[in-house]
């Protein structure tokens, strides 16, 4: 807490005429060319996924302020708030960023407004494993942590491989239960578990869906990654579920398969496990 | 527009109100496999009574308010009781309560506990010696509606996780997996506020001659405002507490209903149920046949519904 406090006052008074700095251009997610102070020293990360990125890239310490969510890795917590996903402009410009990283597409209109007040941003924003692996090198470079950017890339990487999937199971996957929604294969937790096995019920991305459609589907798997257990067996037809009757409906941790991070291989290894398994 | 015999009315409403549930039935994709038999007897059925149920509510609630307020504009949402009930699911969604309550789900009981306390402090505030005046009732639960749906916004700024759910609720929504959970919550509240509106439907066409005139021909007029606000309230929070705030239903189908049977309450009070479930009914099948995403059902119902009620509005204009 007091180090907290203590960051806040040295953000609040950070000196106004800082000397020149080196500059460098870079390209983001978006193909746009940014020219930032290089390395950057106030990096201000306006999305969880992003602050996580930062720091598997070993640039926590240019962390200059995150989101209010932003609670992974732990030492993110302590570090200044600038909203949520409203973020305070005012705090913004007294923390003087040399740059904003974001998921543009999770934050466009945040992201567009920071960006027309002269403010570089920066984008990564990984829909798949391959896309993470790339905007851990994209942010090492960026940050000036090359060969650490380079090292959490081919460690992801690496494990990502290791995982051999064989055609599994057909899955419904539920991240939220009221309004039900789900994703298809196109998102990176939909890739998450199409490389552990999954034949997903459901195409495309993030979706909403009427309960219907995942009886009318009728899955071998579901993966909950929501904590609101009661109220399932109150479901239409739930005890008769293919999934239901062969036991195979697991609470999975969301940090796990929810953020476009490293931590998704965590996911991915689970559900390959449990892909394999066999009705009992 | 000339009126319809009532007993017609009725005659003719009932069969439509079957013919909803069956369309209802086979609206979507037709299904087959294993589960067929749980999709239709689990799920489109009680999704389908569910809507009636919820919409015959909203109905029977608009139109004992309209009597009661003589105020054409009064709807189940005055007198703050879906504004309390919306406080209360919202409340209970964003503070991520998880016991459920009598075997409710901790948003429907929360928005009971919030439509009845709305309901009773508007009564409080506008009680002055032992009389409530109408008009100070109604603006009374309009101020406590709006007081609680500033609650609502500052609720939904502070949670922004669970923001989905919350403009799911807020938006009305008949997509719930556990229908037949639901219809076990309105359909007493229904049968509840309806016997109690149907036992003094006489009583609510002498309010209409003022209440002086209906307490010289015998209207207990007081006690009829504590039974008639509470049935009106009971009716508004079961539909509001399972299925969301849907709005237009309990506002236009007692006026077109009274355009139809006339403004007799032991008639307009049937046909005013019978019509706002088929209505409901009718407006989700439309919208799972359009859509296999979920649409938000008060916003169907106020798209289908306003041309139509524009047009009766302009039939009877270009009579005069």
């Amino acid at each position: 807490m007091r180090r907290a406090l203590l960051l806040v006052l040295l953000a609040g008074c950070a000196k106004p005429s800082d000397p020149p700095v080196a500059t460098k251009e870079f390209t983001d997610s978006r193909g746009k060319t940014i020219r930032i102070a290089y390395p950057p020293r106030r990096i201000v990360s306006i999305i969880p996924s992003t602050t996580e990125l930062l720091y598997a890239v070993g640039a926590g310490d240019q962390i200059a302020g995150v989101t209010t969510w932003c609670d992974w890795p732990p030492e993110a917590k302590s570090k200044p708030k600038i909203g949520d996903i409203q973020v305070d402009y005012e705090k913004l410009a007294m923390l003087k960023p040399d740059v904003v990283v974001t998921y543009w597409s999770q934050t466009k209109k945040t992201s567009a407004d920071i960006e027309s007040k002269g403010i570089p941003l920066f984008s990564v924003e990984p829909h798949s494993f391959e896309e993470i692996i790339r905007s851990l090198r994209m942010l090492g470079r960026m940050t000036g942590h090359d060969a650490e950017g380079e090292q959490a890339a081919s460690t992801l990487e690496g494990r990502v491989k290791a995982v051999v999937a064989t055609p599994g199971p057909t899955v419904y996957f539920e991240h939220s239960p009221e309004p039900l929604g789900t994703t298809g294969p196109e998102t990176y937790a939909g890739d998450a578990l199409r490389r552990a096995g999954a034949r997903n019920i459901f195409d495309g991305g993030w979706h909403l869906i009427d309960w219907e459609s995942v009886m009318k589907r009728d899955p071998e798997v579901i993966l909950i990654t929501h904590d609101r257990k009661e109220g399932l067996e109150r479901r239409a037809g739930w005890a008769n579920l293919r999934a239901v009757k062969n036991k195979r409906v697991y609470f999975v941790a969301k940090e796990n398969y929810l953020y476009p991070t490293p931590r998704l291989v965590n996911g991915l290894e689970e559900a390959a496990r449990i892909f394999r398994e066999k009705n009992p | 527009m000339k009126r319809i015999p009532s007993a017609l009315a009725i005659a003719a409403l009932v069969p439509a109100a079957a013919g909803a549930l069956a369309l209802s039935i086979f609206a979507g994709e037709t299904v087959t496999g294993e589960l067929t038999r749980d999709i239709v007897l689990e799920y489109r059925l009680p999704r389908g009574i569910l809507a009636f149920l919820v919409g015959a509510s909203l109905g029977a609630s608009g139109v004992c308010f309209q009597g009661l307020f003589r105020n054409s504009l009064a709807d189940p949402f005055v007198v703050g009781v879906s504004s309390g009930a919306a406080l209360g699911a919202v409340g209970a969604i964003v503070l991520g309560f998880h016991t459920t309550v009598l075997g409710l789900a901790p948003p429907t009981a929360a928005a009971f506990v919030g439509a009845a306390i709305a309901a009773v402090l508007a009564y409080t505030v506008a009680r002055v010696r032992g009389r409530v005046p109408i008009t100070t009732l109604l603006l009374a639960g309009s101020a406590i509606g709006s007081f609680a749906g500033a609650l609502v916004s500052i609720l939904i700024l502070f949670n922004s996780p669970r923001w989905s759910e919350v403009v799911t609720w807020l938006m009305g929504s008949m997509t719930h997996p556990d229908p037949w959970a639901r219809v076990k919550v309105v359909g007493p509240c229904l049968a509840a506020s309806v016997a109690a509106m149907a036992i003094h439907a006489r009583d609510l066409n002498l309010i209409l001659l003022g209440e002086e005139s209906a307490r010289q021909l015998g209207v207990e007029a007081e006690r009829l405002k504590v039974i008639l606000l509470g049935a009106g309230a009971l009716a508004a929070a079961g539909a509001v507490a399972t299925c969301g705030m849907i709005g237009f239903v309990g506002l236009i189908v007692p006026h077109v209903c009274r355009r139809l049977v006339g403004p007799d309450h032991r008639m307009l009070l049937p046909v005013t149920v019978l019509a706002g479930g088929i209505l409901l009914t009718l407006a989700d099948a439309a919208a799972r046949m359009a859509s296999s995403y979920p649409l938000p059902i008060g916003a169907v119902t106020a798209l289908g519904g306003a041309p139509f009620f524009v047009y009766i509005l302009r039939r009877r204009s270009a009579k005069m």
